[in-house]
């Protein structure tokens, strides 16, 4: 008779499935105390050994290990991190500061998500993304200064960044690569002149002040909330707008990847001419994932401009769009959750560096040199990317 | 258009890149359930006549014609082209080496599982049915071309053997039905029991009613597929026939099995 296994008392699923879970909380918790109390060169020591954990062979395999379990159970991993994400402002300690970097950094989030269905999936590398962002921005601000409400000016600003974005990707449409960059940095450096020069529409250099605060059910988005027992920050609202809108953003993204899109976008990626041959129209499909990719942005723009309350020219640069490109690559190109992640911590990092004053960008982006040394394809590498040139 | 003319016509197709004229004043006609092997030295535009056919490249003048067709083929972009029923496969083989075997194959008739991007998020019944109609047709594409492989449709394609590369490809090209498949160079590469079974593959695909262009260097094999066999070289058709007649054809002697020409044919390579 052969040996049986001892039979585990507790089924292994649910064990497992709440270890996880419980994981994923105190990751988040972790995340919290770090954002709280982590502070001055400690702090930058400890990101230094962070790096240098990483760099080691077998944070490979642990990131592999983690990496296979969100493959396998992806429902339990999005619930706990949605989850956890409900319950950061309590971690937080209803701190507003940290909740409102935090609704930036989700917004950010948004924005990589988007530029990785440019990047990620059909290669195409855009330097105008910000530009794009401002278009968002701008359009859901005019609408709401116009006095609609911002429910309605944002789906606005999206539709109008998906129409600019098929124009984009018409316009770019014979480019690839190297050229299709280039096209997009002089679209992104058009909008901006244009922001600039057209004071009438945009007031110009000044920017628009005083943008209204968004109002559900009739609570407005600056007051504080009022839960009986406690009070939390005003700007938890916002947290939870950006929160609900990045995990659409997400679960749409991934909706089209796990379909025939994402199977042509990938397919398209590796080899244009071989689709081609095989009845896809190729111009036409890559103008729809241009045009899809860039409605995030508009997403994005209206959060922003609504959450900051102030739009200025500046906040649309080609810088933007960089650290936008950075984020999806440190993130690992083509991976909706390294997109999530790389944006967050590009915009947490330079805030959390702020204590070195003029220092700030020098460290940050020594670190993100650093960072890719050893993990070249990001922190979360792609797996259908494996075959590709970098 | 008569009963009696060919599925394919190529009338008079030329292409040249710059002072190179890779393909002159072509003249050739696919039959139906023919297979029509083309062969040439390297560089004598077979390829090249391939691409203008799917129109990867656009010719300079001719006309390329289907039975049934108004259109000349050599206007159409490759999408068109494949939609009017001709699939290939490529001498470079071509494929995304970072997705699965099946999921390469579904990309050769991704029509079947296309639906509109609006259907994809209201509609997610219908997107479900079509992928698993199109998984059945990928599976049963890779079970008629490549049964072992058709056992690991999960499989990395970038983990794979050249020939089993091959195989997917023409997995690929089967999958959508088409009435005509043009092959390139399927043999390149392979050793002698895959080219046989390549060679068995081709025969296979051809007795279900698809007509078939294939170009390949090796003569034997050729000879082993095909019913006809076009010779071009410098961008000319040389000769056009049965193996027997090509293979006593002075021209082709001279220029590709070099024969008499063996000096020249060492200095070609």
């Amino acid at each position: 008779m052969s040996v049986q296994p001892v039979s585990n008392p507790v089924p292994p699923l649910i064990s497992r499935g709440i270890l996880v879970f419980l994981a994923i909380l105190s990751a988040f918790a972790l995340f919290a105390l770090f954002l709280l109390k982590a502070e001055g060169w400690g702090l930058l020591a400890a990101a230094i050994a962070l790096i240098a954990l990483l760099a080691l062979p077998i944070a490979r395999n642990v990131m592999s290990v983690v990496i296979e379990f969100i493959r396998t159970r992806p429902i339990l991993t999005v619930i706990s991190c949605f989850v956890g994400a409900l319950l950061f402002p309590f971690f937080l300690a209803n701190d507003g500061y940290w909740i409102h970097v935090l609704s930036i950094a989700m917004i950010f989030s948004i924005m990589a998500i988007g530029l990785n269905v440019h990047l990620g999936e059909i290669g195409l590398v855009n330097l105008g993304y910000a530009g794009l962002f401002a278009i968002g921005a701008y359009t859901a601000t005019l609408f709401t200064q116009a006095g609609y409400s911002f429910w309605l000016a944002t789906p606005l600003a999206m539709t109008m960044c998906w129409l600019v974005g098929g124009l984009l990707g018409a316009c770019s449409v014979r480019t690839t690569g190297d050229y299709f960059a280039l096209v997009t940095l002089g679209f992104g450096l058009i909008v901006q002149q244009l922001i600039i020069n057209l004071t009438w529409l945009t007031q110009g250099n000044n920017g628009i002040t005083n943008i209204a605060a968004v109002t559900i059910f009739g609570h407005s988005s600056k007051s504080p909330i009022n839960l009986g027992f406690m009070q939390l920050a005003p700007q938890v609202n916002f947290y939870y707008i950006c929160l609900a809108a990045l995990t659409a953003s997400a679960l749409l993204a991934a909706r089209y990847q796990s379909v025939w899109i994402g199977r042509m976008w990938t397919a398209l990626r590796q080899d244009s001419i071989g689709v081609a041959s095989f009845g896809l129209n190729v111009p036409y499909f890559k103008v729809q994932t241009v045009a899809f990719g860039s409605m995030f942005a508009g997403l994005a723009g209206s959060l922003f401009a609504h959450e900051i309350g102030f739009i200025s020219p500046d906040d649309f640069s080609l810088l933007q769009s960089i650290e936008v490109l950075a984020a999806v690559i440190l993130g690992g190109m083509g991976n909706i959750v390294g997109a999530i992640i790389g944006g967050i911590l590009l915009f947490v990092a330079p805030e959390k560096l702020r204590f070195v004053g003029d220092y700030r960008l020098l460290i940050y982006g020594g670190l993100l040199v650093i960072l890719l040394i050893y993990r070249p394809r990001g922190l979360f590498p792609d797996p259908r990317r494996r075959y590709e040139k970098f | 258009m008569k009963a009696d003319s060919p599925l394919l016509q190529i009338t008079d197709v030329n292409k040249a890149f710059g002072g190179l004229h890779a393909v002159s004043n072509i003249n050739l006609h696919l039959n139906q359930g023919e297979t029509l092997g083309i062969i040439g030295p390297n560089g004598s535009g077979k390829t090249t006549l391939f691409n203008l056919i799917t129109g990867l490249i656009r010719a300079d003048s001719g006309e390329v014609r289907v039975a049934g067709e108004d259109t000349n083929l050599l206007h159409m972009r490759p999408w068109e082209v494949f939609s009017i029923g001709i699939s290939r496969t490529f001498q470079n083989v071509r494929l995304a080496l970072g997705q699965t075997v099946l999921e390469n194959v579904m990309v050769g008739d991704y029509r079947e599982s296309r639906t509109s991007w609006w259907t994809v998020l209201v509609r997610p019944g219908i997107v479900s049915l079509r992928d698993a109609k199109m998984k059945d047709k990928a599976m049963e594409a890779l079970r008629f071309v490549a049964p072992a492989l058709a056992n690991t449709p999960h499989r990395m394609t970038g983990e794979l053997s050249y020939a089993d590369r091959r195989r997917i490809e023409l997995a690929r090209a089967i999958v959508g039905s088409p009435r005509i498949m043009l092959i390139d160079e399927p043999a390149a590469g392979m050793n002698a029991r895959e080219t046989d079974e390549i060679g068995e593959d081709i025969r296979k695909i051809r007795a279900r009613g698809i007509s078939i262009l294939v170009i390949e260097h090796k003569m034997k094999f050729v000879a082993s597929v095909a019913s006809r066999i076009a010779v071009l070289n410098f961008g000319r058709k040389i000769a056009e026939g049965s193996y027997e007649e090509i293979r006593t054809n002075p021209d082709v002697l001279t220029s590709y099995l070099g024969r008499k020409g063996d000096h020249l044919a060492e200095v070609k390579h």
